[in-house]
């Protein structure tokens, strides 16, 4: 515990000498105690998350955002994770790459994959998931057509959740009726702000961001955030009114 | 009977009682017998099936003892050393093999004798089908038979044959050096053998300690809840024993005894060493309920097995040790066992790893690895460029629209979607490796990060370099990025 505290309070000094963008910019973390926000991670790192792509594009930075927070929530616990998919849909939506995962902070090493035949047989792989206690988190990317996921089913899996802690993300694509889920977010992916280069004819590529909107969590209203991903793999928001991306703004005007 | 063509034609290679009633006998010519028998039918003999079936009897025959295997053309050995109490003694155990062979339909001969030399010959020559050679009187047992009883070559029998030597008794009263000289080495080494003055290479296994356990029904059980009992009542003594020697096993194997001759194994893999009747038992129903559908109302079973492999120690059995190691060894226990129950229901490939391989070419760098193995090498894993988290198995051809050669393009058409780049990076080339052999003839990549108007980000890749006078370049999408 000691030397926990003694490694981050080192790691704050290098950062502030260090004096890179990332670690002074107004960019606020969305997952740290203490702030004001409402999101402290033991709350948003528990119970039984369900993250909505709004479109069939934004389903890479749904699951991206899925797999920042499942990332800080096994943090936590130290234990693996476990991602499940549908093994027919590996073309339509890809593969998980282990070496892109490096980019959410999430060692590959300790990633179990589940390439389910069925949607049966991943709502069963989920519920086992939800009751191993030593699972750092479980990411269930449901398909594009699902038919068994619904209030029933996400009963049930929430009580398996709260019997073992696991936090489980559920990603979906549609949203039907309504489920037992602790949250639900819908997450879109947003412009990041670019770099321009002299070398470059066109802008570089920043730091990935998205517009996520929670639509329900008890005792709140809806609200929305655009978060960033930054260097430290930790999900900030992005202050409005400062950092706009300034000639993405100028192209639309031109477009308008 | 069954015949083979042989040396002048056609020849018998086995016949039946009444066949051989009628006068016949293996190895007479199809001619020869058809003249003394005409009503016999003849079949053709087929040594592969026959081998098989050969096989499947002596995997039934594990019922008896673990080691069992087949002895072609028409034998079955089973090692019961220290094993025959369990089934009443010596005696009752042969009466029973004798019993449900031939109520399968089969003749049966069998023999037990501490030498392999001595029970191959008893079986097949001695005065009557059942014959137990107590230890120290195989000599006197065997002088009586003939020599062929010594499994000797048919040559070499039919010289003996014609010297008048026609009882392995005889052959035991001439010297050896004579019979050494005559016939060769391997006539006095069978004679060795019988005696067990010289080994055989089969009796030569050594062993583990088995954990190995048997049940018998009273009735024949047809039930999948009934069987799975039987289960229970199997691994119990199993896993105490493991848990009393320290040890745990990664295989199981449930075997199931029909009353046809047949048998129905059912394995399971751990993904760790475990001595929990529980677990064990609950991965069993797993299987059983993925099994269901073999098991057809008309198989009846009356017996089964359950027998552990891969048996290893386990490190960590001190648990009033630190409180830190138990909870650790409890964290692992937990884990292991939900990735059993997964493959024991989803199949043994369903869960994955990744492992990396030593390779630039993005989807041959990494594979899925099953989940025990240590393939993993993270050093690799670091690539100094940034890759997508999401890459598509095969790359899918998008029509783009580019400014410039060796620029990266300005709208990307993906599943007949437009996007509109604004941000860029790239290129980064990816030869092929030439080096790993023929069937490399790929071209060299030219790697883009580009992200739309919306933010969405593509990982895309032009085949082939730019060339004035070449047609136009096909481009892929490989990969997405948050």
């Amino acid at each position: 515990m000691f030397a926990s505290t003694r490694k981050s309070l080192a790691l704050k000094e290098l950062r502030q000498r260090l004096n890179l963008p990332a670690y002074r910019d107004s960019p606020q973390p969305l997952l740290r105690p203490g702030q004001e926000n409402p999101f402290q991670p033991a709350e948003f790192a528990h119970g039984l998350q369900e993250m909505l792509s709004a479109a069939a594009a934004d389903y890479p930075a749904a699951f991206a955002f899925t797999l920042a927070a499942a990332a800080h929530a096994a943090k936590q616990s130290q234990g693996p994770l476990f991602f499940g998919l549908l093994a027919s849909e590996s073309q339509e939506r890809g593969l998980v790459y282990a070496t892109g995962l490096s980019r959410f902070g999430i060692d590959p090493a300790s990633v179990y994959r589940l390439g389910a035949a069925s949607e049966k047989s991943l709502l069963w792989a989920a519920e086992e998931a939800a009751s191993c206690k030593d699972l750092g988190a479980a990411v269930i990317v449901l398909g594009r057509r699902e038919k068994l996921y619904g209030f029933t089913a996400s009963r049930r899996l929430k009580l398996r959740q709260e019997a073992s802690g696991v936090p489980v993300f559920i990603l979906r694509q549609a949203c039907g009726d309504a489920t037992a889920a602790t949250a639900r977010w819908r997450i879109l992916s947003a412009p990041s702000q670019g770099q321009m280069t002299p070398a470059s004819p066109v802008p570089l590529l920043g730091m990935p961001r998205f517009l996520v909107r929670l639509e329900r969590y008890a005792g709140l209203p809806p609200q929305e955030w655009e978060i960033e991903l930054d260097a430290t793999h930790s999900l900030r928001v992005v202050t409005p009114l400062s950092n706009r991306p300034l000639d993405a703004r100028q192209g639309d005007r031109r477009a308008a | 009977m069954l015949i083979a063509p042989g040396k002048g034609g056609n020849r018998l290679i086995a016949v039946n009682a009444q066949a051989e009633a009628a006068g016949l006998k293996p190895g007479m010519l199809l001619t020869d017998a058809t003249a003394i028998a005409p009503e016999v039918k003849a079949a053709s003999h087929n040594a592969r099936d026959e081998a098989a079936h050969l096989r499947r009897l002596a995997l039934w025959c594990r019922r008896y003892s673990p080691w069992a295997a087949p002895d072609a053309p028409n034998g079955v050995w089973l090692d019961i050393t220290r094993g025959a109490h369990l089934f009443g003694g010596e005696a009752t155990l042969l009466r029973d093999i004798r019993k449900r062979f031939q109520g399968a339909g089969f003749a049966c001969r069998a023999a037990i004798a501490s030498t392999h030399a001595t029970a191959w010959g008893m079986t097949r020559y001695a005065p009557s089908p059942l014959a137990i050679v107590a230890e120290g009187e195989e000599k006197k047992r065997l002088s009586p038979l003939p020599i062929r009883a010594l499994c000797v070559a048919e040559t070499k029998a039919a010289v003996l044959d014609r010297l008048g030597l026609r009882t392995i008794g005889q052959l035991f009263a001439v010297p050896r050096a004579q019979l050494r000289a005559r016939f060769g080495d391997d006539l006095c080494a069978r004679l060795d053998q019988v005696l067990s003055l010289k080994g055989e290479g089969l009796t030569a296994l050594a062993y583990e300690p088995v954990y190995f356990q048997k049940l018998d029904f009273n009735e024949p059980v047809t039930s999948l809840e009934a069987l799975l009992v039987a289960a229970g009542l199997l691994i119990e003594p199993i896993a105490a024993r493991l848990r009393g020697d320290g040890k745990g096993a990664r295989d199981f194997t449930f075997t199931l005894f029909d009353t046809q001759g047949d048998c129905v194994d059912v394995s399971l893999a751990l993904t760790q060493p475990s001595h929990r009747a529980e677990h064990i038992l609950s991965l069993l129903r797993e299987r059983f309920a993925a099994l269901q559908g073999r098991f057809r109302g008309d198989l009846a079973f009356d017996a089964a097995t359950l027998l552990a492999n891969r048996v290893e120690k386990l490190s960590a059995v001190q648990t009033h040790l630190a409180a830190e190691i138990t909870a650790k060894t409890a964290h692992e226990d937990a884990l292991a066992q939900f990735l059993d129950r997964l493959r024991a229901r989803l199949g043994e490939a369903a869960v994955t790893r990744f492992a990396f391989r030593e390779s630039h070419i993005p989807e041959r760098a990494l594979i899925a690895a099953p989940i025990f193995s240590n393939a993993m090498t993270s050093a690799s894993a670091q690539a100094a460029t940034p890759r997508p988290f999401l890459l598509l198995p095969r790359p899918e051809e998008i029509d783009i629209l580019a400014e410039l050669p060796d620029y990266p393009p300005r709208r990307v058409t993906w599943r007949r979607l437009h996007h509109r780049v604004v941000k860029a990076e790239g290129p980064e080339r990816i030869e092929p490796e030439w080096w790993s052999g023929k069937g490399q003839t790929g071209t060299a990549r030219d790697y883009y990060t580009v992200e739309d108007a919306e933010g969405r980000r593509f990982w895309l890749y032009r085949e082939g370099l730019y060339a004035p006078e070449a047609a136009k370049p096909r481009w892929y999408l490989h990969g997405l990025f948050p």
